[in-house]
Order: C-alpha cells, then structure tokens, then sequence
C-alpha cells in the first residue's frame, strides 16, 4: 500500500492561489502576528513551523475568517476573503483543527458527510454518499464508518476530521498540526495520501499546515515558513529554511542536516537544546 | 453502488421505517388515550368509530371526547413535539448535553409572569391574565436572548450562564412575591408549576397546533448547520460554512418561542426536552435531519404516555403531567442511561 515515503514530485506551478498582504492580528494588546504577507501557488505544500506561541493557529485560522484580522487582506482567487459569504468561503478552503471533540454520538459516516453541507442544500444524492464512501478508503477508515466518532481514538479522529476536509473538496487545506495524535506510519500514510490530492489536482489544490516536526515538514513540503515572535522570519524551499542557524535561534536546539545524494529528501538529526530555559 | 454507500442507504432506510412506526404508535396510542379516562371507558374500536363519525355518540360521550379529552390529548401531542423539539435544537446548537428548554430563563420569565398575575394581580389582558402574562414575560427572556446574540463575542457558554442567571433572578422575585401571598394565591401558583394539561381549550389547543406546525420546518432547516455545530464547535461550524453566532442565535429565538407558547399555557413541563431528544438519539442516531422528527415523535409520545397514566391511575384524580412525566420518564430515562453507559454523551 506504501510506496516509499520521501519520493515526491515538488510542485511548480506559479498560479497564484491565495495571498496574504500586511496582515496583523491581535489579541487586545498583544500582537500576536505583525505584517505576514506571502502567496500561496496551486500545487504547493506549505509547512509553517515556529515554537509554541510563535503565532501558526492563529494564521491558519485568519485565513479562513475564523480570526477577524485587524489589519490587512487575505484573497482566495483574488476575492476578498472578509467579504466572501461563509458558504462560497467554505468550498475553497477547509480547516482541519488540531482537535476535535464532541459530546454526542455522530458516525463517521455522518461526519464526513458534513464536508458536503457547503455543496448540498438538504438531501444529499448518492454520488455525496459514494464521495464520502471513497474518500473513507482513501485514508484506511472504511471499518470505522458506521462507529460513533465520540469513541475514537484521538489518532482515528483525527483522520476522520481530515478525510472531513477531502469530501468538502475545496482548493486550500488548512492543517493544523495534522498529524500530532498519529503513529509514525499513520503519520506518513496521511501525509502521502494529502500530497497525492494536491498532485492529483493539477494545480488546483494547496496545502499549508501547521507542524512541530521538522523532517515531516522537510519531506512534504514544497515551501516552508519559519514563524518566530509573529513574524515569518524565513520564507523559501526546504533546504534554505531548514538550516542549523534557523534551527538554533527558532527553537533553541542544535541539529546536524544531512542531505539525501539520490533525491531532493533531507534529514533533521536533533541535537540538545542549546540553553535550558529559552 | 460502493458496498459502504449501500449500507448507509439501508441503514437509513431502517431508520425511517423505524420513524413510521413509532408515529403509528404515537398516533395509536393518541386514540387510546381519547376513549380512556375517569369514566366512560369506551375502547379503542368505539373510539375510532366517534372520531371517525362513523357513530353517532351519545351526548355525554360527545361531550367527553370532544370537550374534555381531544383538547388535553391534541395539548399533550402539541406540547411534547414542541418541547422537545427545543430541547433538540438547544442541545445541539449550544453543544451541550445538559441543556433543556428550561435552560433559557424561558420558564422563569413566564413563572414570573404567572406570578405577577396571580399574586399582585397586574396583567396586560385581564381577560386571559396567567396566559397572557406568562408569555409576554417569556418574551422578555426571548428579548434578552436576541440582545445577546448580537454581541460580537458570546459563546454557548454566554447563554447558558445568562439562562441561569434570569433563572435566579426571576426566582428570587417569585419568592418574594410569594412571601406575601395568601393561601389561596399560593395554592394557584403551585397549581400553575405543576405543569397541566387541563387548562388549554379545544380552541386553544388548536391555535396552539397551528403555531407549532407553522415553526417546526424552520427547526429542520436548520439540521445541516446542527449537525455542524453539534460535532466540533464554533470553529470547526465555520469551517464547514455555518456562521456559528448567528445561527445560534437564530436556532435559540425559535426554541424559545415554541418553548413559551406551550408553558404559557400548560404551566412547566420540563422533563420531556430533555429526555425525549436523548432518547431519540439512542434510537436514530445524531444526523438531526432525523432527529428533529424523531424528537417530535417521542416527545409526543411521552408527553401522552404521562397524562394517560396521570389521569387513570388514581381517578378520578388526575395527576398534572409535569409530575407524571418526572415520575414516569425519569427511571425510564436513568435505565436508558445506564444501560448504554455514557451513551447520550452524558
């Protein structure tokens, strides 16, 4: 079922999908990210990594309107993001959280079911029902379709939530932290099984996720975003970002990075933190 | 067809088939109900036979079925699917498990209206003057409700919190009222929060019919944006299209109305919002595209089940149905309860 992990087709399309210009968000008096600006191309996996506090969730979540942003513009195929009605928004952009909890008994079915409610208007037809069916094999949940999403693992529901996401079928994939209740091979399954939709879609499709993993972020990612104190402090392909002195002064630990001869994959050997406290 | 897809269908299907049925019950038992009381137990058969004018019933069964029973049996119908319909939409669009039509404050509003009429007799209409300041009081409430709801950042919490809290407050008026009542003016307040059927007329039942059918298929419009909002939260409804805020507010306005239109005129009646949606959910599941009507259903059912035992078991006393419903639902509700533990998300 696994190919191995790390052969991947880095996407190069240059249509510009979504673009971010000056944006500030605060909190009252804390600014939590100061004059963010980047674009986002179809076909590109972006990783944003930065320490805990660095400002991630709360990017994801300005692009999607979760966060109202206080200054600046967020455009999905050039439309105002702040203007787009929620249900135009919700077809081209969907946001998987970090966890997601319930106190009722929803099946998984029903759940991903729900990524088709921006689509439908109350019945759903059978090819909704045959789109959900398909995208619960894509990610190995077909047993767990008629289960009771409130009794899953955190790792199962976290799949869920993602397959969730791929019914709705939008152009951008937000991701927060998508794979941080998951084993290492479920972690590389999803990943690879997100980098196929993007591919699969011509140059129609991009991701970008939040991630604390730093070789994840290496193998998946067309791009990455150094988030530091709120503001992107680099911006660029893998290997230019990952760097041992991005590394020391994000997260405060030494690393050595050794690079692949036969293809583009690089490995992030973690060293110890540089200081104690940071 | 995909094997998974084939099986959703038939499961579906199982559900509706199962959604006719307990409506046949319901609709069965509604007739049961109409030829049993105190006196003149007529049967099931003769009963279907007045109702359907295929008999001529004498004037005393006429008068029995007609004036005494069809408005209680027709408010009990009424009552429970209005009731616990809000109760569904509640749960869901707060997220929370707990929470009932009387969550709101609604109640309070309107036994403090009844109070007011009661005690310090000041009331808008004299003529209807319990009825009438119950629900105007309850609107209050629905008042404060809209106000909250156009603050830019209530949560569910917000409202749950501001429901306790008129709760207090319009407890504490009732109190003091109360403390300077006479005896007679405190016998009819008790008798108001007892919750009873008997009051309502065949017009008033029908009025009431109507109000109720009129604001139901606004509940299921709102089934998609539930099941959202039920599942993951404010964040995870706006990621699926659903603006959270206005939604909910929206969803509580129609609760809280058919929540008012049904105590003004029965008294509380609490339980059966919080039981029947629960126990629909064990019968049908989440997907409140069929919860609503599973609700409807059950809290109908229960609501008749009550006031039929309430007014046979100790005839030719009747038992107001807020007691019945309490006495009987209540171990029903705990048995369900603990037989799937944690199974309502409890």
């Amino acid at each position: 079922m696994m190919e191995t992990p790390g052969e991947l087709i880095r996407g190069g399309d240059s249509s510009v999908i979504l673009k971010v210009e000056n944006l500030h968000f605060r909190w009252g008096a804390n600014e939590v990210l100061k004059n963010i600006n980047f674009d986002v191309s179809g076909n590109e996996m972006v990783a944003i990594l930065g320490k805990n506090g660095a400002g991630k969730t709360t990017l994801i979540k300005c692009l999607n309107r979760i966060n109202q942003v206080n200054e600046g513009k967020v455009t999905i195929a050039s439309k105002d993001v702040s203007k787009m009605p929620l249900l135009d928004l919700s077809k081209s952009i969907s946001y998987v959280p970090q966890t997601v909890r319930t106190s009722f008994p929803m099946e998984v079915f029903d759940v991903l079911m729900l990524g088709r409610r921006p689509h439908v208007s109350w019945r759903t037809s059978p090819l909704d029902k045959d789109l959900v069916s398909q995208t619960l094999r894509q990610f190995g949940l077909e047993e767990l379709a008629f289960r009771r999403f409130d009794r899953l693992s955190g790792g199962e529901r976290q799949r869920v939530v993602i397959a969730k996401a791929v019914v709705q079928d939008p152009s951008i994939y937000l991701l927060d932290e998508p794979t941080s209740d998951l084993d290492l091979w479920t972690q590389l399954l999803t990943m690879e099984t997100i980098r196929d939709i993007i591919n699969d879609s011509g140059s129609g499709k991009s991701a970008i996720f939040a991630i604390h993993d730093i070789n994840i972020a290496a193998r998946y990612s067309d791009r990455v975003m150094l988030l530091h104190e709120g503001e992107i402090l680099a911006d660029g392909p893998p290997e230019d970002v990952i760097t041992r002195s991005n590394i020391a002064k994000v997260f405060g630990v030494e690393c050595d990075i050794t690079q692949a001869t036969n293809d583009h994959s690089m490995n992030v050997v973690i060293g110890k933190p540089i200081t104690k406290r940071m | 067809m995909d094997l998974i897809t084939k099986s959703h269908i038939e499961k579906t299907g199982r559900q509706i088939r199962l959604l006719a049925g307990l409506l046949f019950l319901t609709l069965f038992f509604a007739l049961f109900s109409l030829g049993t009381g105190s006196s003149n137990n007529l049967g099931l058969v003769p009963t279907m036979k007045i109702i359907f004018g295929l008999t001529e019933p004498t004037g005393l069964q006429s008068d029995i079925i007609w004036r005494l029973r069809f408005p209680r049996v027709l408010m009990a119908i009424v009552g429970g699917v209005a009731l616990a319909t809000a109760g569904a939409l509640m749960q869901g669009c707060l997220g929370n498990p707990l929470v009932s039509p009387l969550t709101l404050g609604v109640a309070s509003g309107a036994a403090l209206g009844a109070a007011f009429a009661i005690i310090l007799d000041f009331s808008f209409i004299p003529e209807v003057a319990i009825v009438a300041n119950a629900f105007l009081f309850s609107l209050i409430v629905v008042g404060v409700i809209i106000r909250l709801g156009s603050m830019r950042s209530v949560s569910a919490e917000s409202y749950i919190l501001v429901g306790i809290a008129i709760t207090f407050i319009a407890g504490a008026i009732v109190s003091t009222m109360t403390y300077f009542a006479t005896d007679a003016q405190l016998s009819q307040l008790t008798h108001w929060s007892f919750g009873s059927l008997s009051r309502p007329t065949l017009t008033d039942s029908v009025i009431i019919g109507f109000l109720v059918l009129s604001l139901l298929p606004m509940g299921l419009i709102f089934a998609w944006d539930l099941n959202a909002m039920a599942l993951g939260g404010d964040d995870f409804a706006i990621s699926t299209g659903v603006d959270p805020r206005i939604t909910r507010r929206n969803i509580l306005i129609l609760s809280a109305l058919l929540t008012s239109i049904i105590i003004s005129f029965t008294g509380l009646i609490g339980f059966v919002g919080l039981a029947a949606p629960h126990m629909s959910r064990l019968i049908i599941g989440n997907d409140y595209r069929k919860l609503i009507p599973c609700s409807a259903v059950a809290g109908a059912l229960l609501m008749l089940f009550a006031d039929t035992v309430g007014r046979t078991l100790f005839a030719p006393v009747v038992i107001p149905v807020g007691i019945m419903l309490s006495v009987i639902g209540g171990p029903i509700f705990m048995y369900l309860l603990m037989k799937h533990k944690g199974g309502m998300g409890v």
